[in-house]
This record gives C-alpha cells, sequence and structure tokens, in this order.
C-alpha cells in the first residue's frame, strides 16, 4: 500500500514539474542592480508568473511560470524592452 | 494612500536629480540637497523613454522655499545596451516660474552616462532662463568606481567624486567625493566637499 501511495505521490510531483515551464532570457545592457528593478517589478505583474531571478553575473533573467501558463516570448520581449532593456535570446527549459 | 506617500516622502526632505526615466510605469522621486542648493524631482515614466516631471530648486540660502519650479519633459534620446555595459543620453526641457524673480522662465539640459558593474561617468548640463537673464546654469561631471560587485538583491557601494559648478555664488568648481550605496529600489548618497559642505542625495522608483 505504501509503494502504491509513494508511486501516485511521486507521479504528481512529476507531473507538476513538468508542466513548470522556466524561461531563460539573456539580457543586454543589464549591469546597474538599481536600474533592473524595473524587470523584477513588471514581471512581478503578469499572473502566469511564479518567481524571477535576475543574475547581473551571467545577464540572465529566470522567469519561473505557474504550472499550466504560458508566456510568449512576445510578452517577454515587451517587457524587458518596457525596463529599459534589449532581449539576446530565450532558452525555454521544462 | 501611495500617491499620499510619494507625495509625503518628497516633501519631506529636500531632494532632487538623475536617472529621469526609468522603466515604463514607475515613478521616481529623485533628491540632491547641500547647503548651496536643493533639487527635487517628481517623474513618472508613461514609456522606458519618456518621463513627465516636475522639479523645484533652491539656491538661496536661509530659506526654504524653492526659487524654481520648473514642469518638464524628460527624454531617453539614446540607449546602448551592451553586453557589459550601458549608455544613456537623456534631454530635458520645459517650463515654470521664478519664484524669486516673479517671472517665467524655461528650462533645457542634457545628461550622459556609462556604466558597467565597476565603473561609472556621468555628464549633466542644465539651463533656466527667462526672458531677461540666466537664471542658473549647472554643471556636473562624475566617475565612480565599485569596491566589490554585488549580487542583484544586495548592497550596493560606490565610490564617486563629482565636480560640480553653478552660475550663481562664487563659480567655483566644488570637488565632492561621495558615497553611493543602493538597495532594491531606493537609492541613497553622501558627500562632503572639498570646502566641507555636506551632500545628501536619494532616489526612489515605485
Amino acid at each position: 500500500m505504501k509503494t502504491i501511495v509513494a508511486t501516485f505521490v511521486f507521479g504528481l510531483l512529476a507531473a507538476n514539474l513538468a508542466m513548470a515551464e522556466t524561461a531563460n532570457v539573456k539580457v543586454n545592457g543589464m549591469v546597474c542592480a538599481f536600474c533592473a528593478q524595473g524587470i523584477k517589478k513588471k514581471f512581478g505583474e503578469n499572473k502566469a508568473i511564479e518567481t524571477v531571478d535576475v543574475d547581473l553575473d551571467s545577464k540572465i533573467v529566470k522567469v519561473v511560470l505557474k504550472k499550466e501558463k504560458k508566456v510568449t516570448d512576445e510578452e517577454i520581449r515587451k517587457t524587458i524592452t518596457d525596463s529599459g532593456y534589449v532581449v539576446e535570446k530565450i532558452e525555454r527549459v521544462q | 494612500m501611495r500617491i499620499f506617500c510619494i507625495f509625503a516622502v518628497a516633501c519631506w526632505s529636500h531632494l532632487a536629480m538623475a536617472h529621469p526615466v526609468a522603466f515604463k510605469g514607475s515613478t521616481g522621486i529623485m533628491g540632491y540637497h547641500s547647503s548651496e542648493m536643493t533639487e527635487m524631482e517628481i517623474n513618472h515614466s508613461l514609456k522606458h523613454w519618456f518621463a513627465p516631471a516636475v522639479q523645484t530648486i533652491r539656491y538661496r540660502s536661509g530659506t526654504s522655499r524653492p526659487d524654481l519650479v520648473v514642469g518638464k519633459l524628460n527624454f531617453l534620446l539614446h540607449r546602448w545596451n551592451g553586453e557589459n555595459y550601458q549608455a544613456n543620453i537623456y534631454l530635458h526641457g520645459g517650463a515654470g516660474k521664478s519664484i524669486t524673480e516673479r517671472r517665467g522662465i524655461y528650462h533645457g539640459g542634457i545628461t550622459a552616462d556609462i556604466e558597467d558593474r565597476k565603473f561609472y561617468l556621468f555628464g549633466e548640463w542644465n539651463s533656466y532662463r527667462s526672458s531677461v537673464k540666466t537664471e542658473l546654469q549647472t554643471w556636473k561631471v562624475r566617475a565612480g568606481f565599485a569596491p566589490y560587485v554585488a549580487p542583484f538583491e544586495s548592497l550596493h557601494s560606490w565610490f564617486i567624486v563629482e565636480l560640480k559648478k553653478k552660475s550663481l555664488g562664487d563659480r567655483r568648481i566644488e570637488v565632492v567625493p561621495t558615497l553611493r550605496f543602493f538597495y532594491q529600489n531606493v537609492l541613497w548618497e553622501v558627500g562632503a566637499s572639498l570646502s566641507g559642505h555636506v551632500n545628501l542625495n536619494y532616489i526612489i522608483h515605485f
């Protein structure tokens, strides 16, 4: 019985993880943490987004979506542009 | 409530200037305060390149009342977003009133900066003219460096040397070593000129 429950819980977790999508966005010009606060704030206004992490070393903004939610590349580019920066590339990972 | 808080902070301290345009939808309060001059600006970025603003300047000593009040438009003329740097040119202009002289004035200015995570250069010129004379002109040049490179959510520190001059008073170039700190959406600076004047500056983006 324990094995069945554990398998079910693991399957459920795996399914949830598989549905959570992450977009790694390479951003040019992102050198100042004070100025880049806008990126975090603008993404935070999007209800499809779970978390946003800004890494100034790699110049990557990691955008984790809520499960079963979608954000298009165009939306991501617009958010970054409205914050005053330029998207170099977007990589999607599950 | 939010607007009240913004204005309360703005009125509470005599502040003003820098980063005249921020991210779309943001409201900025900027202050630059010394014993010789106080500037304060409140702006709202309708676009990431355009922000209407209200600015007050006090240049007389012995009073807390502003000498100049200006409604202005700040434009990001051009931005270079490099992989490891950012550079900007801003234009600003507007019109207002000299409270001291009781006449209309118009304003024009330009700001330029370039920075990476360790070095920072900044230059600015502003002019406030009436039909009779130039009420005020200011020049400012800054160079700075960060003694350490901090992650996004950490406290950031910069050493900055500021050279500034204005068209009033003794017209000398003043040298102001300054410490800049910022954490999240709040930036503050403390400086002391070689002639002993203390400068306090801040910027807050909401």
